[in-house]
């Protein structure tokens, strides 16, 4: 009779989410995904997640009898977002450090509430913003928004921008290689700023060393989606640190042993830093501090910096 | 000779090392200058190197040749590029320019290949499995530097220390010159002075006119010279000293030597003294005994005979011969007479006389006589004198009166005899008996003078001096 009563109980308390294991899944040789992931269990146990609860799965490896249905794969880059959707598709997935196009892609057909992903792009939207910032006193406000010609999540971004009329937009959706960005002269020489989303053809390599040139040349603007490009010759980049990941990754996995459930908004874009190059920035006439005083305003830096959800 | 050794050595020894400091920083300098150079040129080269990659760069991307000549042509004017070329990855022209129709061995080539570098991911993108492109070599830049520019610049450097090293030297030369001087003109001072001192003026001091242990020295040495100075004077003061003893000595030597021969005279004297005196006895003794005896014999007998006048003349003239004999045998003895008892043996013979002629006689002699004594020869010139002063106022003066005086003024005894008869100046020189007065005088050391009185008879006044 009492044992019949204790798995009645179990039962009933083992579907409770708050029961649930958290694995993490980290992929092997990877130094810096194995530091993120004891930084986002630091994150999480300093949310109240019970350390019991975690646990880290380095190399890949699913258990023998699989993962429980009820468990929840954190998983942390590309390969460890593949072998989570293999080995868990019926589990609760949360992705992280991961793009955006990649995730909406591995994720095609998978229902929805079932995962969340922390991503690393920058939604277009927050770029748009700050461009409609710098360019708020310029009498010239249109922007050049290159990329590459199978980039169908930025063409789609963009399709979606041109309903404003903050800006004018050039968009150019182009075959990337030298060519081609040597054939772009009109348009950079309309252009006010150019606008550098994640594009790992066309922004990327040698592409974005002649993009950078080109810009320059015209003396243009550019607004960059990661640090390096500030490095390389962009007036100004809007990145994600690991630090920033990390604590979006632990509030997401928090919001879902509160609800067992995912917000609608299953693509996350954490709150992010601004770098501006100084240099080049006052060589075409910007004034930095101007910049980094404007977004210091909470309404501009929650609108430009703040966190961003979108739905699948 | 000793300050151009001492200069030459501090020559020597201050000009060796900054010779060779002087030789170790230029080499120094001069390696440095050429570095600096080397370093510039190295310098210019990256810098117009950097310039020419950051301008072709994109053109190598899109294979632009004519934008590449462009280049060429604008870095060809850099005054120190003597040549450009740019040159693809399958080592193809694709620009050139040049200053020169060949390219010098001199020049310095620079060689800059050009890639194409990828922008990084950054540290969330590497994470998200954005992985970094490899590098593609695209082509190189061939710039060449001529060195003439440079070389100016060596040759300056050259000449540039060339002439701090001369300055140098110099410097050197002149600063151990005047120091040089300075020391040995101190030890020149010191030498001079030990050669005044060597030549015995102890007296000579150095100047102290140096510096540190050459002031040390200086002054030692004068310590030392003063020491030597008091030491000399110390030396001749004993030596004085010792020659004063010496001389006191032989002085003393000398006295004593005198004293000696005195004595030796004395006992000479004593001897012939003695001997005279023996004689003088052995004559008296004769004479008393034969004269004397025979006087008195004949008086005795003269006397016997009935008086009459020869008997008494004859009988007087034996008793003045008897007198005279006395005198004659008094003047022979040996030992002192007493003035005092003299001069009353004489009164009471004269007095026998004067009697006879009436005539007073006045006696005044001091109590000082008394202690004066006389020797036999003075004592008989004294008697002879008062013989012949009494004989003549006996015989010329016709006197009643005489007065004879004695007395002892300033260690002299002053005789006087005055009388109350006429007094008759001598004729001329004066007689025998005036003469004789005056040789006795003068034998006694003592003065004889004459002259009359205020009663207008004679004054006699003997002054001789009391024997000691």
């Amino acid at each position: 009779m009492t044992a019949r009563y204790l798995l009645l109980l179990a039962l009933l308390f083992g579907s409770l989410p708050g029961f649930a294991d958290i694995h993490i899944l980290v992929p092997e040789q990877s130094k810096s995904l194995e530091a993120a992931a004891e930084q986002i269990k630091t994150e999480m146990r300093s949310r109240g997640i019970a350390e019991d609860e975690l646990s880290i799965r380095y190399g890949l490896q699913a258990p023998a009898e699989g993962f429980d249905k009820t468990d929840l794969l954190l998983a942390l880059g590309p390969k460890a977002a593949n072998f989570a959707l293999q080995h868990g598709q019926q589990n609760k997935i949360v992705f992280s450090f991961v793009e955006e196009a990649f995730i909406r892609e591995a994720t095609e057909g998978r229902k929805v509430g079932s995962w969340a992903a922390i991503v690393i792009n920058q939604p277009l939207q927050r770029m748009y913003a700050l461009a409609e910032l710098l360019l708020a006193e310029r009498s010239n406000k249109t922007v050049l928004i290159p990329n590459s010609l199978n980039n169908a999540l930025l063409n789609k971004q963009v399709e979606e921008l041109s309903q404003n009329e903050a800006l004018q937009l050039i968009h150019r959706s182009i075959e990337p290689n030298a060519r081609n960005i040597s054939r772009l002269e009109d348009e950079f020489y309309q252009a006010a700023m150019v606008l550098a989303p994640l594009d790992n053809e066309l922004w990327r390599g040698k592409n974005a060393r002649l993009l950078l040139h080109q810009a320059y040349s015209y003396q243009l603007p550019i607004v960059a989606h990661s640090r390096a490009f500030t490095k390389a010759g962009a007036m100004l980049a809007v990145y994600l640190s690991k630090e920033q990941v990390a604590k979006e990754t632990a509030d997401l996995v928090k919001t879902w042993q509160a609800a067992d459930s995912f917000a609608q908004d299953a693509i996350v874009y954490p709150e992010a830093n601004l770098e501006i190059n100084d240099n080049i920035a006052r060589a075409l006439r910007y004034k930095p501090e101007l910049i980094r005083q404007q977004l210091q305003q909470p309404e501009q830096k929650q609108k430009i910096l703040g966190r961003q959800s979108r739905a699948r | 000779m000793l300050a151009r050794n001492i200069r030459s050595q501090l020559l020597f020894i201050a000009m060796m090392p900054l010779l060779l400091v002087v030789a170790a920083v230029s080499v120094f300098m001069l390696s440095e200058s050429l570095d600096d150079i080397e370093s510039s040129l190295e310098r210019r080269g990256n810098d117009i190197s950097t310039q020419a990659v950051l301008m072709s760069e994109f053109y190598f991307y899109t294979g632009d040749v004519q934008r590449l000549s462009e280049i060429a042509g604008i870095l060809i004017n850099i005054d120190a590029v003597s040549s450009v070329r740019f040159v693809d990855v399958n080592n193809k022209i694709l620009a050139e320019q040049s200053k020169h129709n060949t390219v010098i061995n001199k020049d310095r080539l620079f060689i800059i290949p050009i890639y194409s570098k990828d922008v990084s991911p950054d540290e969330v993108s590497a994470l998200a499995g954005i992985e970094e492109d490899q590098e593609e070599r695209l082509g190189q830049i061939e710039i060449a530097l001529s060195r003439d520019e440079h070389s100016s610049l060596r040759e300056k450097a050259y000449l540039r220390i060339m002439v701090v090293a001369v300055s140098a030297v110099a410097l050197g030369i002149f600063m151990v010159y005047l120091f040089g001087r300075r020391l040995s003109a101190s030890l020149s001072n010191m030498a001079a002075s030990a050669k005044e001192v060597k030549m015995g003026d102890l007296s000579s001091r150095s100047p102290e006119d140096g510096e540190g242990e050459i002031l040390e020295l200086q002054r030692l040495f004068n310590r030392m010279v003063g020491s030597l100075q008091e030491n000399e004077v110390q030396l001749q003061n004993r030596i004085a000293q010792a020659t004063k003893s010496l001389n006191e000595s032989v002085d003393e030597l000398s006295q004593k030597n005198t004293q000696l021969e005195q004595q030796r005279q004395e006992a000479i004297e004593l001897e012939r003294s003695k001997a005279i005196s023996d004689e003088r006895a052995r004559i008296m003794k004769d004479m008393h005994d034969g004269i004397g005896g025979q006087l008195v014999a004949s008086l005795a007998m003269i006397e016997k005979e009935k008086n009459s006048e020869i008997r008494d003349n004859i009988s007087s003239a034996l008793r003045e011969c008897l007198d005279d004999f006395r005198l004659i045998i008094l003047s022979l003895n040996v030992s002192d007479s007493n003035l005092q008892a003299l001069l009353a043996d004489f009164k009471y013979r004269i007095n026998k006389k004067l009697s006879k002629l009436n005539i007073d006689m006045r006696w005044q002699v001091d109590n000082g006589v008394d202690a004066v004594n006389i020797q036999p020869q003075q004592s008989l010139h004294l008697l002879r004198i008062l013989q012949e002063i009494f004989a003549n106022i006996l015989k010329h003066s016709g006197a009643t009166e005489v007065v004879l005086s004695v007395s002892i003024l300033d260690e002299k005894v002053q005789l006087k005899v005055d009388d109350n008869g006429v007094y008759k100046a001598p004729d001329g020189q004066g007689g025998h008996g005036l003469k004789n007065m005056q040789w006795r005088a003068e034998e006694i050391r003592g003065s004889f003078d004459i002259k009359q009185n205020d009663s207008g008879g004679a004054a006699v006044e003997v002054v001789f001096p009391v024997l000691q």
